[in-house]
């Protein structure tokens, strides 16, 4: 018999049940429950018009959670993530958000880098940049334009930060915890002030400094050094004349 | 059909016929197995005239029309219209001068060989799409999307309901729609819990069908000894109205296909469903499930004693229900266990690729019959004019997974019976 064409064979190709990788879109997210994300694989299914059949895939690993801009509420705007899928696309995972390839260039911009220069700025405002900082040994583990976290691999300093200037650093040799962005530590307390204001603790081995606007403690009692003595107060709201000395009453301290 | 003749057309070119005389030889093949069929036309072309002129083209679309032979005019409902088919390619592999030969060098003249295929080689609807739902509504989907998109129409449409839930969406995706169903619709489909067949046959027809639905069909067609013998041997029937045509030749096969089911055959399975819920592997039921009742001419104990092998296949991330599927399809080799091929005269209009024929030879024991007698499934023809003969034929390779009429020399309890139980 003459040979067929397109003769059929049964098996599938031996690749056929393997992973391979693709970038994919970010069509939505499903409701609280269904941690996977429906994704639009790129440029494989960019005109395909049956929607609601585009594959939701879960996270790789069992523990994440993995989510972004998505097609239904950012439109064009949308995420990219890896994916690692068959060929035919019956079954699929998300590997994390993807980056764009750009250019390959050294000396070209990669327009998909964090803003390391304003870090650093901010960072030196504060009296953060040790000594040792070296941008090549910051590993970033995630950041987006709200939000960053990093660490320096080699000395274990610890750096997570939000846009609007809260952050937690964990250096070699003090803590610093803030709320808020005020342009210097002498704006931080002052409620008049016409820059924003913000609390920050600094520990260091020898000292904790707070700067806040305003330091509430609720407890029933607090202790101040180990001296056994009481420190004497009064309820007044007017000065008291005493043996030749008046108290005025501390009015930024209130009970 | 009765000294049939058959015309060759240029479709496209206001319906200029090639004339006869051109005509060396010809062939019009299908199978179950290839999506759509192709054919071979052979042009004599000593002076190099069809070539210089290039007026039979890649793209032409040809139309082979058969009509009875005699002197009346054929009636419209005796002419047979084969499937239609556009030119792929023109050669020649080799042009050279002989004692025979009229060939003129200088021209390149010689045989004008031409390759063609049903147009959906062309012409296929390549938008993309998903589809959520039963195989067989996902062809019939595809063929009526494509009906409207191709630029031609496919107006006889043979599709068996499938086994499966239509679970997992199946993406079309830059790709032909044969190739789509083929690689990606096919494997993972059964009809009543059989192998199914996706392919076009000679007359243009689509089919998607399953062995069994299409042994079911009753026989249109007679297949006997030759005809002088088969009178003799009371064969022949003048009173039954089916078609008996005699063989010019034959060849059988029993077990060719075994051997592809030594590399085929999925005895083993490992299945991991990702689901935590779904158990870690699975052991395929097999040697497999027969499309018809019968015996295979294996010894039993053989086929029974197959317990870990022939073969194994791991799929790591399919569902159990595409596995079961595409190995019921992999052992679907099984069902042309015996094979049988034969040449009559053309019969384009009583049998074709998916039909059936009834086979009536004579055995060692003349009461009897021949143990091969029965229905058989036509699973590829060929329909041809021999080079320089004004004669058409067609062969066709008949298959079946099972034979009911032993002989007696053999004990059937020591076969393996291919019962659907």
């Amino acid at each position: 018999m003459q040979p067929q064409y397109d003769d059929r064979e049964r098996q599938p190709k031996p690749y056929a049940d393997e992973l391979h990788i693709y970038r994919a879109r970010i069509v939505s997210k499903p409701d609280p429950g269904d941690d996977r994300l429906q994704v639009r694989i790129v440029p494989h299914m960019a005109d395909i018009q049956e929607t609601e059949l585009l594959p939701y895939y879960p996270p790789f690993f069992k523990g994440q959670v993995i989510t972004g801009k998505t097609e239904n509420t950012d439109q064009k705007a949308a995420d990219y993530v890896w994916v690692a899928a068959l060929p035919d696309f019956s079954l699929g995972f998300i590997l994390g958000l993807a980056n764009s390839y750009e250019d390959s260039g050294a000396g070209i911009k990669y327009s998909g880098s964090y803003d390391y220069k304003s870090l650093f700025a901010g960072l030196t405002k504060r009296g953060l940049i040790p000594s040792y900082l070296d941008y090549k040994n910051l590993y970033v583990q995630f950041w987006t334009d709200a939000y960053l976290e990093m660490v320096d691999y080699k000395n274990g300093d610890k750096y997570i930060m939000q846009s609007n200037g809260n952050m937690i650093v964990m250096q070699t040799n003090q803590i610093y915890l803030r709320v808020g962005s005020g342009s210097s530590d002498e704006a931080g307390d002052n409620l008049n002030s016409s820059a924003a204001p913000f609390s920050a603790i600094r520990i260091s081995r020898n000292e904790m400094d707070l700067i806040t606007p305003r330091l509430v403690i609720r407890a029933s009692e607090i202790k101040m050094g180990d001296k056994g003595l009481h420190v004497m107060a009064a309820s007044a709201p007017l000065p008291i004349f005493s043996e030749g000395l008046t108290m005025h009453p501390q009015t930024n301290i209130t009970v | 059909m009765i000294e049939p003749v058959i015309g060759i057309y240029l479709v496209d070119e206001a319906g200029t016929q090639i004339p006869d005389n051109f005509i060396k030889s010809f062939k019009l093949y299908a199978s179950i197995f290839s999506s759509f069929p192709g054919a071979e036309i052979i042009l004599d072309d000593p002076e190099g005239k069809f070539l210089s002129s290039l007026a039979i083209k890649p793209g032409n679309q040809i139309a082979m029309i058969a009509g009875p032979g005699g002197t009346n005019t054929p009636a419209d409902s005796s002419i047979l219209y084969m499937t239609p088919l556009r030119i792929l390619g023109i050669h020649n592999p080799g042009v050279h001068t002989s004692e025979n030969e009229t060939t003129q060098l200088g021209s390149i003249g010689g045989d004008y060989r031409i390759q063609l295929a049903h147009p959906w080689a062309l012409q296929t609807d390549w938008t993309n799409h998903a589809y959520r739902e039963k195989s067989s509504d996902i062809v019939s989907k595809v063929i009526e999307t494509g009906n409207t998109n191709r630029g031609f129409k496919f107006t006889n449409v043979t599709i068996d309901p499938t086994d499966d839930t239509g679970s997992v969406t199946r993406y079309k995706i830059a790709e032909s729609e044969a190739r789509f169903i083929h690689q990606k619709i096919l494997p993972y489909s059964t009809a009543d819990h059989q192998a199914t067949y996706s392919f076009v046959d000679e007359l243009g027809a689509f089919h998607f069908r399953s062995f069994v639905e299409m042994y079911r069909q009753p026989p249109n067609l007679i297949i006997l000894p030759p005809l002088t013998d088969a009178v003799s041997l009371g064969l022949y029937d003048a009173s039954n109205p089916m078609i008996q045509l005699g063989i010019y030749d034959g060849a059988w096969w029993v077990g060719r296909k075994f051997i592809d089911q030594l590399s085929n055959f999925k005895k083993l399975l490992y299945v991991e469903n990702p689901h935590p819920s779904v158990g870690l592997s699975f052991v395929a039921k097999l040697p497999y499930q027969s499309a018809i009742e019968g015996y295979t001419l294996m010894k039993d104990e053989f086929i029974q004693g197959i317990t870990t092998g022939t073969d194994a296949a791991i799929f790591p991330f399919r569902t159990f229900d595409d596995i079961l599927r595409l190995n019921t399809n992999n052992n679907g080799v099984m069902n042309e266990y015996f094979e049988l091929s034969t040449t009559v005269d053309f019969a384009a209009d009583v049998a074709t690729v998916g039909t059936t024929v009834l086979v009536k030879l004579s055995g060692v024991d003349p009461t009897k019959g021949h143990w091969m007698n029965g229905k058989w499934l036509v699973v590829a023809s060929e329909h041809s004019q021999h080079e320089d003969q004004q004669r058409y034929y067609s062969k066709y390779l008949l298959a079946r997974p099972a034979i009911d009429n032993l002989p007696s020399s053999i004990d059937a309890s020591s076969l393996y019976n291919a019962s659907l139980a």
